[in-house]
């Protein structure tokens, strides 16, 4: 399987730094800024005039380069981990790998899947042999499929083959596009409207993360998005308003870091 | 071990609607396609060379509606889990080759073959079954890659015998040739997931490592074998001459005998 050659949601920001990213857009952030309730939680959590720079590796993940002689551990997981709305350095895995002195290789996907997190730990794992590993489950809604690649985009220079893309079906939108249009099809809301479904898939990603780490001799830590306290009318928000803020990144870490603690 | 998934017993195959019957035809190996084969030269002649001409078959089902005799954990027993080949279909109970092993080791098979079943299928009964029956091993038959399961409302005239709220096991990417397996493949996403081979083989590694997880979880041995083992450029073939015959089946027990002896 030519895993690498998949491309992530984030695959073509590979070498770039941008400003803004997702949900955490330039004009999402100007109209909470006319808006004098959002404006009071802009206000609250320092985000007015504060920059966010979203720093990308040269395999598209936000974060340093993979380095598999560097002591360290790996994050995989949906936007959370990713850190949509926040400085790198507020995230939870930042904390932890600043406080534990190793470096964080972070695979978090803005809309990603339990399958996309497999996927990546599938690819990843056996090539970088981490310390430990930590896996935020997200939404069970989510089904990752591999497809063939948008006529738009270019293919990197550093790959050989024709890539094929991940396409994350089950991402609530309310905006018109691709991502809406997915959704409709109607197998996936066959699929979705049955429960099982979504356990089946949200468990077998869950045992088969820990087959591959128990067969690579890494310890898992796992977590899941619903750790976050993502009541909208708390708060600590990031940037977007949506997604957690600093602070809630901050206890994160401080539980991991207990559980790393108590487990080493 | 509980995995929560509440109602995954609930969830049912085709194969449900048979539970405590006992059939003379099943899927492929049906009278129709038989008949039509003793009336062509070629394929009268395969069926004489295999003795299918003489052989009657019965499929026996139990109140699961499993090829298999009742399950009771407090047997000593193993559990095989797989599709049509594991299932014996266009066999003879005895010539399965779980059924070989069985007799063998003289300990009970409770086999879990799905007819048109997939990887995933086997999956989803062994996180049923494994927890409640914890068997002295387990052999898991993988199949076709291209095959995935979904769960969908019940398609049956009534619901099986002891299942209140049945759902659906239907298998994406089954090729039926005489009838009986599903044959939803038309849709779009199904066409997108399976043109690209990165989705079968993800979805392959995914059911083998949860298989591996369960089973050294519960210090179960696992054999795994595949679909692949069976089809040799052999002639011997079942009454369907479709699947593999009893020769195949024997040299496969054997081979699986000598796994379980040298562990």
């Amino acid at each position: 399987m030519d895993l690498e050659l998949v491309i992530n949601p984030t695959t073509e920001l590979a070498n770039k730094t941008i400003y803004w990213y997702g949900n955490d857009s330039e004009e999402v952030y100007n109209k909470n800024l006319a808006d004098p309730i959002q404006y009071s939680r802009l206000k609250a959590g320092g985000w007015i005039n504060t920059t966010i720079e979203y720093q990308y590796n040269s395999n598209g993940f936000r974060g340093s380069e993979f380095d598999s002689a560097h002591n360290h551990f790996c994050v995989f997981g949906g936007s959370i981990v990713n850190g949509i709305g926040l400085l790198y350095e507020q995230l939870y895995p930042t904390i932890i790998a600043n406080q534990l002195n190793i470096q964080c290789f972070n695979f978090g996907q803005p809309g990603g899947s339990n399958d996309t997190a497999f996927r990546l730990a599938l690819t990843w794992i056996p090539k970088l042999k981490p310390k430990f590993v930590i896996y935020q489950t997200t939404f069970k809604s989510r089904v990752e499929m591999i497809e063939l690649p948008n006529h738009e985009y270019q293919t990197p220079v550093w790959q050989k083959k024709p890539p094929a893309r991940a396409e994350i079906y089950g991402i609530q939108t309310v905006a018109p596009g691709r991502t809406a249009q997915i959704n409709r099809d109607h197998l996936y809301k066959n699929w979705v409207m049955y429960d099982l479904n979504q356990d089946l898939l949200k468990l077998k990603n869950l045992l088969a993360f820990r087959q591959l780490c128990k067969e690579y001799n890494c310890q898992l830590i796992e977590t899941a998005d619903d750790n976050f306290d993502t009541d909208l009318d708390h708060m600590d928000r990031a940037r977007d308003l949506y997604h957690p803020g600093p602070n809630l990144h901050r206890q994160q870490a401080e539980k991991m870091l207990n559980i790393i603690w108590q487990k080493s | 071990m509980n995995y929560n998934i509440t109602d995954i017993e609930n969830i049912v195959t085709w194969q449900a609607e048979f539970a405590g019957q006992t059939l003379q035809w099943v899927g492929e190996d049906n009278q129709e396609q038989y008949e039509k084969k003793l009336n062509n030269a070629n394929t009268r002649r395969q069926l004489e060379q295999s003795g299918w001409l003489t052989n009657t078959l019965d499929y026996q089902f139990n109140s699961h509606g499993f090829r298999s005799p009742e399950f009771d954990p407090t047997n000593d027993h193993f559990c095989a889990f797989g599709d049509s080949v594991t299932a014996g279909v266009a066999l003879n109970y005895n010539q399965i080759y779980s059924t070989i092993i069985e007799s063998k080791l003289g300990i009970s098979c409770y086999n879990f073959g799905q007819a048109g079943g997939s990887d995933s299928t086997s999956v989803r009964l062994a996180l049923t079954w494994l927890p409640k029956l914890a068997p002295k091993f387990v052999i898991y038959q993988s199949t076709f890659k291209h095959r995935f399961e979904w769960i969908e409302p019940w398609h049956g005239q009534r619901n099986p015998a002891g299942v209140k709220n049945p759902q659906q096991a239907v298998i994406y990417g089954v090729q039926p040739h005489g009838g009986g397996s599903s044959p939803s493949t038309q849709s779009d996403l199904y066409q997108h997931w399976i043109n690209i081979d990165t989705n079968r083989e993800l979805l392959a590694v995914k059911n083998l490592m949860t298989m591996r997880y369960l089973c050294q979880e519960m210090q179960i041995p696992l054999i795994e074998i595949s679909i692949d083992d069976f089809f040799s450029k052999s002639d011997d073939k079942g009454r369907d001459l479709l699947h593999p015959g009893p020769k195949i089946h024997q040299i496969q027990a054997e081979k699986i005998l000598e796994k379980i002896n040298g562990s």
